[in-house]
């Protein structure tokens, strides 16, 4: 039934699109003349016929338009216009490079052009210009792609200073993040403080909020796709950067000019280095010898040859890791015996995906993208210890935790012009997981002991198939309708889906649009996470016979407009319905040690987002930066949780504020601030204390022969997440210097974290003050910060 | 729990040292929360009526959490008042000699000036009989840090026949009274003690005993159970429910320790089946589970299950089925010294 439903909408779409194809077709691909890196949603327009179109995410364009006089006019931000003219009597497949603006010149740095805002008709979209994102003021002097996102409106950070993001009220599971193309499963360094996503090998950023086109699927929430480099042709170059933990380079160029480049972008802390006599001397004091320390690291490569002009490889790996080691010797005699303890302890996780990827184009009208890919998410916690005893072994033991999930697929995509009034596009993809959710071994070295928990594997299938025309009627409405259907087989279960994607636009003016979308989503993973920190224990599951899988329908409606080509403002309502949410059950943990995870788990929770956006926005000019204001609410409700009823969802914030300031003194000096914003995070917190049954008054003791609990009151919680912890707000500052040098640029970057030293919420617990009474407590990390980085670029 | 302690050893080691420099605690307000009344009550069929009831005190308050002795406790059925119920000390207030049936709906309300009045009703259930009892002493032998050490327990197997169709909670527990003849010298005094969680817990006595008095002490020991129907181990029993055993006859499986079921002379050991009522389940459950785990920073908090409309606590129901035995030991000897005892 549903294969013919598919079926007759992807024929329909061709019948429809071949009433268009009695022109020439005009395709190629756009590029930067200095590094031939493809340029994702340039302009190309007729002016002639007046039709155009843009570029997809691989930098192809097809435009068929009337034969006869062509007015070319080429444009992308940040890059001269391109303007041509010839006769087109044929078809005619051409790459176009575009010419990078001096700094000086540079009067726009942003992909967001206020005009694109209104006419596309994607809405609930933002578009991150790598510049921006170094731009703007950076955190300990790392500039960090998930914390940009997070000053976005509708998009709300996690605890202070972490990379998660909530979008829309939704969980951190919601999000998929891609990395050309393959899913990253957890995008955090150092606790969440850092994402994994090394901005120096990055060329393009889109977060998808709401009015998911048919091509996305998989979680409920948002789609943050992250286009890798691909390597300059033309030229050898580096950058690099040195900072208070951390310093990358990356290195890129033509292996064979014009044809084959690669790109090498290599990151690490150095905390561990830095902190090493430190603990070193600590440990020695408290008569222990041993090191503990933190690093964490990634790597991105990618290799692009271009066969010919259609047909294009690619190659791109990505290897992230974060480690923490505790390792300890201990020394002693007792009763002239003589003990000498070893343990090794810590924990580590990490991603490691690969893509490869082929770009074919059939005639100049069908272009084709075919990927393999791969992505390990491992998580692993371990705690050896043995003991020598007069110099031999006694019995040693060995624990470990691990969780991971493991994806070999394949994607494949078409994108068909046949006309400049279409985009259709269609494909699917498959992925065969492995989930890991948990597990224990504990072993010892005399194999007296060997016990192991949960250690089945879940193996999973997960497949979709989508179809979408993008399209023009008359000159005011365009939208964008699409199918995305979705299957997972898990454990002789099998879940399917359809789901119907639209976005509309319709232009009230050449300045003023008015935009709706309808979407509904399907995830067939979920993640347990216990803690609003970004813990990587958060464990990435299936759904299953007994956990079914997430899903949501979100409507969406907004206005955008364009003031002067200068400003552009837009403001959207959302209300987005979740259904079938898990849960940590009350009491569990992730400590739970041999309770697998299925147990300790509610299932079939029921949610409801909704919200205001606004946004004000300025990319021109020296002046620069943007507004921006999310109302919202999000509830839940689960049958065994709160009594019942319904709680505000842990991701909920009334209001949530950024400001984003950006200022070019001069073309040697750049400033900029942020402040931010947030209603304080909605926690469960006891209010009051009361007595048990069968209470002694007397002496504040259970009156019950048998009692195990002497301290016995119990809390009373006005319900769960009934308590508001204080508002979060801060201000940053960041100044840029740059300076042109004989080998390149390089840049001096001072940056004040928390300029008002304002201490916001990390965690809350009870405690006493110096006068012995009760106290509620919060601890504040990241008070005022100043940074300072040196980086470069030759 | 050490690889808790562990990890949060680790975690707490990595942020140290991120934010050694910038970390601080600061003190911050918490609005008072309104004042509730707590009544806390179990009635059964072959009891007084009787609940507990006291205030909230709110959470950051050092006082004593505190009765409420001047309270109005209304005893109600359907509707009707049937009477109100007398303070007896310590927050307890009872009927003058009312026992509920089984199936009949009571509520109570409590009145209090400077307090929201609460309700709450309840019903006690009908009694599941206990269809036979089959028990054993188990000694088993295992081994830590080169030591072997011997446990010995009493081991019962409790078949019950559980109601079809209807849903049925259930609480295990057992009562001893133990006797013995003390052959001490007068002139010392008697102190028990009971060590837990790594301390020792003394309770002196009031007496001073003479030459050969005869003890009788009363204990509700507690009992363990890994029995697969177990949802819960209270402090009051072992909980579970008929969601798996619905109309069925099982045999559940639970044991003590030997000690507390054996006595120099002789116990008496009641092993109650108790019916109870689901608010009364819920409450134990909940309440079970927020022990557990209110020191743990990370497990999600445990809401502790009220059915007290205007306030907090519980108002349950049970009636229970009795089986008892008698233990003897043959023999004085070293077995009889479970517990310590010292002497001044």
């Amino acid at each position: 039934m549903f294969r013919r439903q598919i079926l007759t909408g992807i024929l329909s779409i061709f019948l429809f699109a071949s009433l268009f194809g009695q022109q020439y077709t005009f395709s190629g691909y756009i590029e930067d003349q200095a590094t031939g890196e493809k340029l994702i949603a340039a302009t190309v327009y007729d002016r002639a016929s007046g039709k155009g179109t843009s570029t997809n995410e691989y930098g192809f364009f097809s435009l068929t338009i009337p034969s006869g006089e062509v007015q070319l006019l080429i444009s992308y931000v940040g890059y001269r216009t391109h303007t041509d003219s010839f006769n087109l009597v044929a078809d005619l497949s051409m790459n176009i490079s575009l010419v990078p603006m001096l700094e000086l010149e540079e009067v726009v740095v942003s992909t967001n052009r206020p005009r694109d805002i209104v006419e596309d008709v994607q809405m609930s979209a933002l578009h991150i210009p790598i510049k921006e994102i170094k731009s703007i003021p950076m955190f300990m002097g790392e500039a960090d792609v998930i914390k940009t996102i997070q000053l976005m409106p509708g998009v709300q950070s996690g605890t202070e200073g972490t990379s998660g993001i909530y979008v829309r009220g939704g969980g951190p599971d919601q999000n998929l993040f891609l990395l050309d193309g393959v899913p990253i499963y957890n995008a955090n360094h150092l606790f969440g403080f850092f994402s994994v996503f090394n901005p120096d090998a990055i060329s393009n950023i889109t977060m998808t909020k709401g009015g998911f086109p048919a091509h996305y699927g998989g979680r409920l929430s948002s789609v943050v796709d992250i286009r890798l480099k691909e390597g300059n042709m033309k030229e050898f170059h580096g950058a690099g950067s040195v900072g208070l933990i951390a310093s990358k380079l990356t290195l890129e160029g033509p292996i064979i000019k014009d044809k084959t480049s690669f790109i090498v972008s290599a990151r690490r802390t150095y905390l561990d280095v830095l902190a090493r006599p430190i603990i070193k001397a600590v440990n020695k004091q408290n008569g222990i010898e041993g090191l503990t320390g933190y690093y964490f690291y990634d790597l991105n490569a990618k290799i692009n040859h271009k066969f010919s002009n259609k047909d294009r490889v690619y190659l791109s790996i990505y290897h992230g890791r974060d480690r923490l080691f505790i390792n300890e010797e201990e020394k002693w005699i007792d009763n002239d015996t003589s003990y000498h303890r070893k343990s090794e302890s810590g924990l580590f996780w990490g991603n490691l995906t690969t893509a490869l990827r082929w770009n074919h184009l059939y005639g100049n009208k069908l272009f084709s993208n075919v990927s393999l890919i791969y992505s390990n998410y491992k998580f692993d916690t371990f705690d050896d210890t043995q003991t020598l005893v007069n110099g031999k072994y006694d019995v040693g033991y060995a624990y470990d935790y691990f969780s991971g999930i493991v994806d070999y697929g394949g994607v494949i995509d078409f994108d068909y012009r046949p006309a400049p009034s279409h985009t259709i596009r269609f494909g699917g993809k498959y992925l065969y997981h492995t989930f890991s959710p948990g597990i224990e071994t504990l072993e010892s070295t005399d194999d007296t002991l060997s016990l192991q928990f949960n250690a089945d594997p879940i193996y999973a299938h997960e497949y979709y198939v989508y179809a979408e025309d993008n399209f023009q009627l008359g000159s005011r409405i365009r939208a964008n309708i699409g199918l995305h259907y979705s299957g997972f087989f898990v454990k002789d279960e099998f879940y399917h889906s359809l789901q119907p994607r639209f976005t509309g636009r319709l232009l009230i003016t050449p300045n003023f649009s008015f935009k709706a979308a309808f979407s509904r989503m399907d995830q067939y993973i979920h993640l347990l996470t216990n803690a609003t920190i970004g813990l990587p224990t958060d464990i990435w599951v299936p759904a299953t016979d007994l956990t079914k899988p997430q899903s949501s329908y979100q409507y969406a409606a907004g206005l955008a407009y364009n003031l002067n080509d200068s400003w552009y403002f837009t403001l959207e309502g959302y209300y987005k319905t979740m259904n079938n949410l898990i849960d940590y059950a009350e009491g569990s943990s992730f400590f739970e040690y041999g309770v697998n995870w299925e147990d300790k788990i509610e299932r079939k929770g029921k949610g409801a987002s909704y919200g205001l956006e606004f946004l004000a926005r300025k990319d021109v000019g020296k002046l620069r930066g943007w507004v921006g204001y999310t109302l919202s609410r999000a509830e839940v409700q689960f049958e065994n949780l709160n009594n019942g009823e319904i709680y505000p969802y842990t991701y909920d914030r009334r209001h949530d504020i950024s400001i984003v300031v950006m200022y070019r003194v001069s073309d040697r000096t750049d400033i900029s601030a942020t402040w931010v914003y947030g209603t304080g995070k909605a926690r469960t917190l006891a209010v009051s204390r009361y007595a048990p049954d069968n209470y002694s008054f007397d002496d504040g003791n259970y009156n019950h022969y048998a009692t195990y609990y002497y301290n016995s009151e119990i809390e009373y919680f006005q319900g769960k997440n009934s308590y508001r912890e204080p508002a979060y707000h801060r201000l940053d500052f960041g100044i840029n210097r740059h300076k042109e040098k004989k080998w390149g640029t390089q840049t001096w970057s001072f940056g004040l974290y928390n300029a008002y030293n304002r201490q916001n919420p990390f965690y809350l617990y009870f405690g006493y003050d110096n006068y012995g009474n009760r106290a509620l407590k919060q601890m504040s990390i990241f008070m005022m910060i100043p940074s300072i980085s040196y980086s470069f670029e030759f | 729990m050490k690889k808790q302690n562990n990890f949060l050893s680790l975690l707490i080691g990595v942020l140290a040292i991120l934010a050694s420099s910038c970390e601080s605690v600061l003190f911050i307000e918490l609005e008072e929360s309104d004042k509730l009344i707590v009544m806390n009550g179990a009635l059964s069929n072959d009891s007084t009526v009787m609940v507990q009831v006291s205030r909230t005190r709110h959470i950051l308050d050092n006082a004593n959490i505190a009765p409420l002795e001047d309270a109005k406790v209304s005893l109600y059925r359907a509707g009707s008042l049937l009477e109100q119920l007398d303070h007896m000390g310590n927050g307890f207030f009872r009927a003058t000699a009312f026992h509920p049936a089984v199936g009949e709906e009571l509520s109570i309300e409590v009145e209090q000036a400077g307090y929201p009045s609460v309700s709450a009703r309840c019903v006690v259930p009908e009694t599941v009989g206990i269809e036979a009892v089959d028990t054993a002493t188990m000694i088993q032998e295992y081994s830590e840090y080169n030591y072997t050490f011997t446990q010995e327990s009493f081991q019962m197997d409790v078949s019950l026949i559980d109601p079809p169709g209807v849903e049925n909670y259930y609480l295990l527990n057992l009562e001893v009274d133990k006797s013995y003849t003390s052959w001490r010298d007068t002139s010392y005094q008697f102190i028990d003690s009971l060590y837990h969680n790594g301390e020792w817990h003394y309770f002196v006595s009031d007496t001073t005993y003479a030459l050969s008095d005869t003890f009788r002490y009363k204990d509700q020991p507690h009992i363990g159970s890994s029995d697969l129907i177990v949802e819960s181990i209270t402090s009051q029993g072992i909980l579970f429910s008929d969601q798996l055993i619905d109309g069925k006859e099982y045999s559940i499986r639970a044991y003590t320790n030997l000690q507390s079921v054996r006595s120099a002379d002789s116990a008496v050991v009641d092993i109650r089946l108790n019916s109870i009522s689901e608010s009364y389940y819920k409450y134990l459950k909940t309440r079970q589970k927020h022990y557990e785990t209110k020191e743990d920073p990370f497990a999600v908090p445990v809401i502790v299950y009220t059915n007290v409309e205007g306030g907090t606590g519980f108002l349950g129901g049970y009636s229970s089925d009795v089986h008892t035995i008698t233990t003897f030991v043959s023999e004085f000897g070293d077995d009889y010294w479970y517990y310590e005892y010292e002497y001044k």
